[in-house]
């Protein structure tokens, strides 16, 4: 479904992506894995066309979007929920939802994809009208959420959706990401949390410096030495 | 005395209706772009010039001209912000952007210049129909193109108010003001936003060049006048607010026709200087601000 081929991104001078390649399949969850600063949150900017791609290309079913415009890619279904949430503030809950279905074909299943947020995350429907920035951490990563399900994804993908949160929640928010998996969404996690994103996903891949270097079956990786060498403290 | 004040008091708040009207274009660009957009007096006065040639060599109604403005002045504000302020932007990234402002800044002065050659330093005055008719109310007067002005000043702000909270486009406003990256996330497609942004800023700067002239005469320093009146009025009312800016712009009428009725008309402008250093140093978000970030 969504391609990287050998991907390479700078900031000014300084190489942070050096030939990035992975492939994500429909229906399948993947893990993109890394330590602080390996390249993670890069790698989903520019799928999104928010960084200049020096060399490489980017295929959504087959198609290159490298030369897509951000909101072209979102209208096609290439969805992200970023690091650090990143809510309208000011908006309220019910605002943010709705300017997560700005695209036209976001649209016309607003109705339908409203119904789906709020039933995964019937909180998101008592606080509706509060102002998104006076939420707890929990709630808002709720709220960014359902704010990219409203986007009508085709494959969303979530950067570091555990970042800070109480282990309780953060197992409530991948028992809700199994549950629209299963609904037939793709799903790329970005993550650190490197046991628990490979409990749900498939297939695993783990960056370092801008290169791939480990990637394979999510099950295989666990029980994989290097894995728990480098990431487990095993 | 009371009488007198009273007077003032009524005369404050039709000319603040127009005032809010001229500085809510002003405050829509700050906050949706983060543009001071040092023109937007001379825009004004360009649109005021407009209005007077349509009304006195065409004979065109002064009211039915703020369609004919207002939608001049959308093209001109669409496309200035398309071709020369965004690719401006673009290239400063995410900074503050400061070639904007120097650009701006620029074309104001050169406007004002092009003013005086092209239509002389005098004051010109248009006639209209409503031109010294007036109501008498009780002991008070009110000038019927004031008030005329001022109703549909505040129908026009509230108007532009509504339409930013209630529509799709509006809130997509709201959201790049708040975040443009985010926004862009969202499949907000930043650069028509940015360019409906400014078409809207300078229709409202269109409209209100139409209701001025029915009053106020037009001549090359009228930019910088209404630049600076702008710039308060956006202060005072939290910048990037529109409800805020409506209030702004009640106060500095009546500031403007209390202090002028007291002493005299430089009096009242260093009043309201005072007043806008004040604010910035006190209460940077504004009178009605909460604090924000
Ligand atoms: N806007 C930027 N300008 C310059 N360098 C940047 C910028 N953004 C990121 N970097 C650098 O690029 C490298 C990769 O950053 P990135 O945010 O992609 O890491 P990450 O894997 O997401 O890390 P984390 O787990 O901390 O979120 C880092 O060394 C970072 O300092
Ligand atoms: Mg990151």
């Amino acid at each position: 479904m969504l391609k990287l081929e050998n991907i390479h991104v700078n900031y000014g001078q300084f190489e942070v992506l050096r030939g990035i390649s992975l492939e994500i399949h429909e229906g399948e969850i993947v893990a993109l894995l890394g330590s602080n600063g390996a390249g993670k949150s890069t790698t989903i900017n520019t799928i999104m066309g928010l960084t200049q791609l020096r060399e490489g290309d980017i295929l959504f079913n087959g198609e290159s979007i490298k030369d897509l415009r951000t909101h072209e890619r979102v209208q096609k279904g290439i969805v992200v929920c970023p690091e650090g949430r990143k809510l309208f503030p000011h908006m309220s809950v019910y605002d943010n939802l709705l300017i997560g279905s700005y695209s036209p074909h976001a649209r016309a299943k607003r109705a339908e994809n409203l119904d789906l947020c709020f039933q995964l995350f019937p909180k998101l429907y008592e606080r509706r009208n509060q102002a998104a920035r006076t939420m707890s951490g929990g709630e808002q990563q709720m709220c960014a959420i359902a704010r990219a399900l409203m986007s009508d994804p085709k494959i969303l993908m979530l950067d570091e959706p555990s970042l800070g949160l109480a282990p309780v929640i953060v197992q409530k928010i991948f028992d809700t990401l199994v549950e629209i998996n299963k609904k037939g969404l793709t799903i790329l996690l970005v993550e650190q949390n490197v046991m628990a994103s490979l409990e749900i996903a498939s297939r695993g891949y783990i960056i370092e410096t801008g290169e791939n270097i480990i990637n394979g079956e999510a099950q295989e990786m666990l029980h994989s030495e290097d894995v728990k060498k480098a990431y487990l403290g095993i | 005395m009371l009488q007198l004040y009273t007077q003032a008091l009524i005369d404050g708040l039709l000319l603040g209706g127009v005032y809010a009207t001229v500085a809510v274009g002003l405050s829509l660009c700050f906050g949706v772009m983060r543009i001071v957009n040092w023109a937007h007096g001379a825009l004004l006065m360009m649109a005021m010039y407009l209005t007077y040639y349509l009304v006195t060599l065409a004979g065109i109604n002064v009211y039915l001209c703020c369609l004919i403005t207002g939608a001049v002045m959308f093209a001109v504000g669409y496309l200035l912000q398309k071709f020369l302020f965004y690719k401006l932007i673009v290239r400063e990234k995410d900074r503050e952007p400061v070639n904007v402002l120097l650009f701006t800044s620029g074309l104001g002065t050169a406007l004002t210049a092009v003013a005086l050659i092209v239509f002389g330093g005098f004051a010109l005055q248009a006639q209209t129909p409503y031109t010294g008719k007036s109501l008498q109310m009780g002991p008070f007067i009110i000038s019927q193109t004031k008030l005329i002005s001022f109703v549909i000043a505040v129908v026009s702000t509230l108007v532009l108010f509504f339409f930013v909270k209630k529509t799709e486009t509006g809130r997509a406003m709201s959201a790049t003001s708040q975040n443009r990256t985010v926004a862009r996330l969202m499949g907000i497609h930043e650069e028509n936003i940015y360019c409906l942004a400014m078409g809207i800023s300078q229709a409202m700067v269109g409209i209100s060049a139409s209701l001025l002239i029915s009053f106020y005469p037009v001549s090359n320093s009228v930019g910088v006048l209404f630049s600076f009146k702008s710039f308060i009025i956006v202060v005072l009312g939290g910048k990037g607010s529109i409800m805020g800016c409506l209030l702004g712009g009640l106060v500095v009428g009546v500031i403007e026709k209390f202090f002028g009725t007291m002493f005299n008309d430089a009096t009242s402008q260093i009043v309201l200087f005072m007043l806008f250093v004040l604010i910035l140093l006190f209460k940077p978000s504004g009178i009605l601000g909460k604090e924000k970030e």
